[in-house]
């Protein structure tokens, strides 16, 4: 405890420790009255315009301090608020220039207070919460219930695009949660539209299963070899079992199944058969398919008397399915079942984790937690109309990513890797010695371009091209210094920047009177500004070390003296080059890095927004992380070992 | 069906049966018996039909040699269709441009013209016309994915906004969206009933044990659950319609062929039920990519049209394989729609059908005699024609003038102003050939002769070409690949020439195998003109 909070002393408020300690000192060993400070900070500063029904931004301040008041701890009910308070505080971007501004002893006052409040937060896990699978997830379950894919039938021609699977066809796509991630749906309930849709799969699938060409898929489920004809009272009851205890993701009771065997009872031939789809498909459409942890126990319905615990372990059922759907996006396979079953899965969970990891299901680390972390849909966006390029560009991210999460290589190589993964499309940003190592390609007759796998190749410098940053998909998608910026403080700093004020024009492309003016200095026009530059004097300075990259993500022609690549870290540390600013970045700000890495990885593995009470655990895993050239399985195996991860809150009675 | 309620109630069984291709297993038994009284053709709904052939063709095989209105052979390539002879109206010297990309060439088969991009196509403003309260509007179907590299390459579509309409190409799932929504589905729906009742017992009793904020979340399934309740029961006590229940949902299709005919019969299926008045059928892409395995081709169809710059005598041949097999699919059509009686008519009577593709030429992209036939519609074409125009004709006159057919209150659409005449058998300026002299003479192994070449009515033969002379012995061009190369015979195709060479008597016709000279009567050259 004391180690991380220490450390997140040291770094929220570097700059102003020493403020911090003559402050001490001249309270003179006085109580510190925390609410106070900030409650008269926030009341003399923000209250003005952050008030009642048209509250600015809609952060209301009333509000906040008096549900405040009466927590527990001040930051419990609103941490995200009071975190970018604090943080639009300490930066200077609130209250604006043109305000009144609180003096630097008062801002110093703020940030003590509120490092000292955070300080004090306990960890505890959050309520077992009801959610719906994000429409992958349910693809992936689907499939895995059944032993096939659903898919659109028709024929394939080359160089065209089909989205193959009926479900990813069909679902709408989801919106991210306040987590960042899709998976979190807790905002995100059932619409009428979605539930026709899967009252439409439900019937296609059940209905195929019983096909001659599922044969070996409904043989398998029901253990024995089976066709729709052949299917007796016996077997039916057999496949029925197996099949709900796979779609409920966890065993049920003699008296459930004995019901639903009843309703199976005296039938045969096609009565038989329809009876049995009948139960497939209420199963697959109801609440406890469709949605996680419906089926969990909850004590508070329990009848005994027993004291009520604050936490506890959620069960070992519901353990398979967390680790299954954060490492997979999909059911947990049988030997999670079993383990589960035999209550041997929570001692197991490094092995389990290792065997995952190495399952070709694992790929959907890379792309979803990926794509979605990274952002890197952004480029099907801005590179159109060449579909192979665009496949080359969008798959050397996650094919690395992959190789980063399951081959056990360390967090940091994210940044700086001597390996990446490229195909003739990408080959030609490398040159020839990462050309000579692609196997040889022929096209074959009558094909214009088409997709190329990739292909593993070692670099001669892993600061120059290594790593995800100076990817040329990465840097294509980011085509200019603001936006590489501001993509590297979002998605690899975690910092968060609030939008830009809606009267601010865009850059102005360069007109014949500002031809003489570099790119540099008509971004340094656009920050002269002052609402601008409290934010731009933080993105700027980073996107500006990528400069000798166009906006294609290739290497600039011009030799590298004619290019300004220097700038500087938002904590003052310059750089001349982007190799240098990849340096800085795993080594000085190694820290703000990976806990960015830790904060992203868990919201994602526990599907929702983290808490205030989450803070002692990202706390404590990125020290853990740090403290030993840590790997990404080793990251996996901590979150997944983490409080929020294995336990649970039983509901208030 | 606003005009006539019963009419989809009388399904006539046999005529059903027929409906369905012979080697088909498709869908359709049992459905309700032959009613007697038909109401008279005129007063079924005109539906329309659009079915596009994806690049281009290539010219020597399907353009008409010479011909009168009433007066013309088939050419090689429309024999597939020779059984609808008096049911089609085939159009000559539509489209007046001189080249176009596969994407613009797409856009304007159903919207005028290439820059016409924020108004709806042809069937879309005829759909909103006439879709009355059909349960679907309009149906744009497909074969092929999406070429992305020119997305316009797939699209024939497209809504008032000039943006493209999905298509969808699996029958199976137009089948189910057409037939097999459980809501309107009487079999259905009592199994849905029951599926129904088990899951929301399952909700609500999760719901009891959840705690509150989950509580909201199964209450929101809940009240999904039971609107569709209602959506069943309001479905259920609605007046009675087909049911759809008896039809057989097509199975998978092992080739394109198989695909397609489903897709035929569906649509068919569909007009004929009155589920929708209007419907596009793209049998590819318009620089198709397929490659049409079930015929024994390896190679892209899109790569085999440029049928010049990838010459080789089996890629021809491949080539016209697969246009063949186009123009079969044209009349499959046509012969379903027929065996669909409808009133004292059949389907195809009260179906306006434009086939076509967007481009003529398929190598050098030439958008001038584009392959556009019409069909059916009864009350409006004069079929059983062919109606060569004086001047190349912008392909938005021909739309207005299709849009008029539906009584769609338009007079400028894509840039043009005044609708195609002749369709309805009204006066046009037909084409003018200028006159030339034609003859024949041999003299020992020398043959000259002067008149308009074509080439062999039998596709296998794509490298035999005739000169027909009236009165005289046919001259026959037999030549080796370097002659019919170096003299491009398949360019004049259809032109008057004057050959000479040599070779010898055979039987009653004078074979040319060796050319020595070839002129066009009216100085055309190849690669003077754009395309």
């Amino acid at each position: 405890m004391t180690r991380w909070s220490f450390s997140l002393v040291r770094r929220r408020i570097k700059p102003i420790l020493i403020a911090f300690f003559s402050l001490i000192a001249s309270l003179n060993a006085q109580e510190l009255q925390p609410s106070t400070i900030a409650q008269t900070l926030l009341t003399s500063y923000c209250i003005d315009c952050h008030s009642g029904p048209d509250a600015e931004a809609r952060v209301d301040i009333e509000t906040l301090l008096s549900t405040s008041v009466s927590a527990s701890n001040p930051l419990e009910s609103n941490y995200s608020t009071w975190k970018t308070i604090a943080q639009l505080i300490q930066d200077g971007v609130m209250p604006p220039a043109d305000a009144d501004v609180p003096s630097e002893e008062e801002k110093n006052e703020f940030a003590v207070w509120f490092a000292t409040e955070l300080e004090k937060v306990v960890s505890k896990p959050g309520p077992i919460q009801v959610r719906r699978l994000a429409k992958h997830e349910y693809r992936n379950t689907l499939r895995s219930l059944f032993g096939f894919d659903l898919e659109v039938n028709i024929q394939e021609a080359e160089q065209t695009v089909i989205e193959k699977s009926l479900v990813l066809k069909l679902l709408p796509t989801d919106p991210p949660g306040k987590s960042g991630f899709t998976n979190d749906t807790h905002a995100n309930g059932l619409s009428s539209y979605s539930w026709d849709q899967y009252m439409y799969l439900s019937d296609v699938s059940t209905r195929e299963l019983f096909e001659p060409q599922r044969s070996n898929a409904l043989s398998e489920l029901a253990g024995e070899e089976v066709t729709a004809d052949s299917l007796t009272p016996a077997t039916a009851k057999k496949l029925i079992r197996n099949f709900i205890v796979k779609a409920r993701r966890r065993d049920l009771l003699d008296e459930e199944l004995s019901t639903i065997h009843s309703r199976l009872e005296n039938k045969k031939g096609t009565a038989l058969l329809s009876a049995i789809q009948l139960e497939m498909q209420a199963e697959i459409l109801s609440p406890r398919f469709l949605f996680r942890s419906t089926l969990h126990s909850q004590p508070s319905d329990a009848s005994s008397g027993q004291a009520k615990e604050p936490e506890l372990f959620v069960d070992e059922f519901e353990l398979a399915e967390r680790l299954s759907y954060f490492l997979w996006a999909d059911m947990p396979d049988i030997e999670l079942m079993s383990l589960a079953r035999s209550g041997q899965l929570r001692v197991q969970l490094e092995t389990q984790i290792a065997r995952m990891l190495r399952s070709p299901k694992a790929k959907s680390l890379a792309n979803d937690f990926g794509v979605q972390w990274l952002g890197l849909d952004e480029i099907n966006l801005q590179v159109a109309n060449n579909p192979p390029q665009l496949d080359a560009l969008r798959t050397q991210p996650t094919d690395f990513l992959h190789y980063l999460f399951t081959e056990e290589r360390p967090l940091s190589e994210l940044l700086s890797s001597n390996v990446t993964f490229v195909n003739p499309h990408t080959a030609k940003y490398y040159g020839r010695i990462v050309s000579k190592q692609l196997p040889k390609y022929r096209k074959q007759k009558g094909i214009e371009i088409e997709n190329v796998v990739n292909s593993r190749v070692e670099l001669s410098s892993e600061l120059q091209r290594g790593g995800i940053l100076t990817m040329p998909g990465i840097l294509a998608m980011n085509r200019t210094a603001i936006l590489r910026g501001t993509w590297l403080l979002e998605r690899i700093m975690g910092h968060h920047l609030p939008e830009p004020p809606p009267n601010v024009p865009a850059i102005p492309p360069a007109s014949p009177n500002t031809a003489e003016l570099t790119f540099r200095q008509r971004f340094e026009q656009h920050r002269s500004q002052e609402t601008c530059a409290v934010c731009h004097d933080k993105i700027d300075p980073l996107g500006f070390a990528f400069e000798n990259f166009d906006d294609k993500g290739k290497l600039r022609k011009q030799s590298k003296t004619s290019l300004d690549t220097s700038g500087q870290l938002p904590g003052g540390e310059r750089f001349r080059t982007a190799e240098e600013l990849k340096r800085i970045l795993i080594t000085t700000e190694k820290e703000t890095v990976i806990k960015n890495i830790v904060e992203k990885t868990l919201a994602y593995a526990l599907c929702r927004e983290l808490t205030v009470h989450d803070v002692p655990t990202v706390n404590r895993i990125t020290a853990e992380m740090l403290a030993t050239e840590a790997t990404w399985e080793d990251l996996f195996v901590a979150i997944a070992d983490s409080l929020p991860f294995q336990k649970y809150c039983p509901p208030a009675t | 069906m606003p005009d006539s309620p019963v009419r989809s109630l009388r399904l006539n069984r046999r005529s059903l049966l027929r409906g369905v291709g012979a080697s088909l297993p498709l869908p359709l038994l049992n459905l309700m018996e032959e009613s007697s009284a038909a109401a008279p053709s005129t007063e079924q709904p005109l539906r329309f039909l659009s079915l596009f052939k994806p690049n281009g063709v290539h010219p020597p095989s399907w353009n008409i040699s010479g011909g009168q209105e009433y007066d013309f052979r088939l050419s090689p390539l429309m024999k597939p269709f020779a059984g609808h002879k008096d049911d089609v109206l085939i159009l000559d010297n539509m489209g007046d441009f001189g080249f176009s990309s596969h994407a613009n060439s797409t856009r304007r088969f159903l919207s005028g013209h290439h820059r016409n991009t924020d108004t709806a196509s042809i069937d879309q403003i005829i759909a909103d016309k006439i879709s009355g309260d059909t349960s679907h509007r309009s149906l744009e179907l497909t074969t092929e994915g999406l070429f992305t590299n020119q997305i316009g390459c797939s699209y024939i579509s497209y809504d008032a906004k000039g943006a493209p309409l999905p298509r969808e190409s699996d029958p199976q799932l137009v089948f189910d969206r057409l037939f097999r929504n459980p809501i309107d589905h009487a079999g259905k729906r009592t199994q849905l009933k029951s599926v129904l009742d088990r899951v929301l017992d399952d909700a609500n009793s999760l719901a009891r044990r959840a705690g509150t904020e989950d509580r909201q979340k199964l209450d929101e399934y809940l009240s999904v659950l039971r609107s569709t309740e209602k959506r069943i029961a309001t479905a259920a006590s609605s007046s009675p319609r087909i049911d759809f229940g008896q039809l057989e949902r097509p199975p998978m299709a092992a080739n394109l062929d198989e695909q397609v005919e489903a897709m035929l019969d569906l649509i068919c299926l569909a007009l004929w039920t009155d589920s929708t008045r209007c419907a596009t059928y793209m049998l590819g892409n318009s620089n198709s990519r397929m490659i049409f395995d079930f015929l024994g081709i390896k190679e892209q169809h899109h790569y085999l049209s440029h049928f010049f710059r990838n010459f080789s005598r089996p890629n021809l041949e491949a080539l016209l394989k697969i246009s063949v097999w186009h123009m079969q699919k044209f009349d499959s059509l046509l012969t379903k729609l027929k065996n669909y009686r409808e009133g004292d008519g059949t389907l195809l009577d009260n179906t306006l059908v434009l086939y076509g593709s967007g481009m003529g030429h398929s190598d050098n992209h030439t958008v001038k005699r584009i392959p556009i036939v019409l069909a059916g519609a009864k009350r409006f074409l004069k079929t059983g024609r062919y109606v060569r125009y004086s001047e190349n004709q912008q392909i938005g006159r021909l739309h207005l003038s299709l849009m008029n057919a539906f009584d769609v209150d338009i007079s400028d659409y894509a840039g043009s102003d005044s609708p195609l005449a002749g369709l309805d058998g009204s006066s046009y300026e037909s084409y003018q050939e200028k006159p030339f002299d034609s003859w024949v003479s041999v003299k020992g192994n020398e043959i000259v002769a002067q008149g308009r070449i074509r080439m062999s009515d039998n596709l296998d033969e794509a490298k035999l070409f005739y000169v027909d002379v009236e009165g005289k012995q046919p001259v026959k061009i037999e030549v080796s690949f370097k002659d019919f190369h170096q003299f491009n015979l398949a360019y004049h195709c259809g032109t008057a020439i004057s050959v000479s060479g040599t070779g010898e008597s055979r039987g009653d016709q004078a074979v040319i195998t060796k050319v020595t000279d070839l002129k066009s009567v009216h100085g055309k050259l190849p690669g003077t003109q754009k395309g």
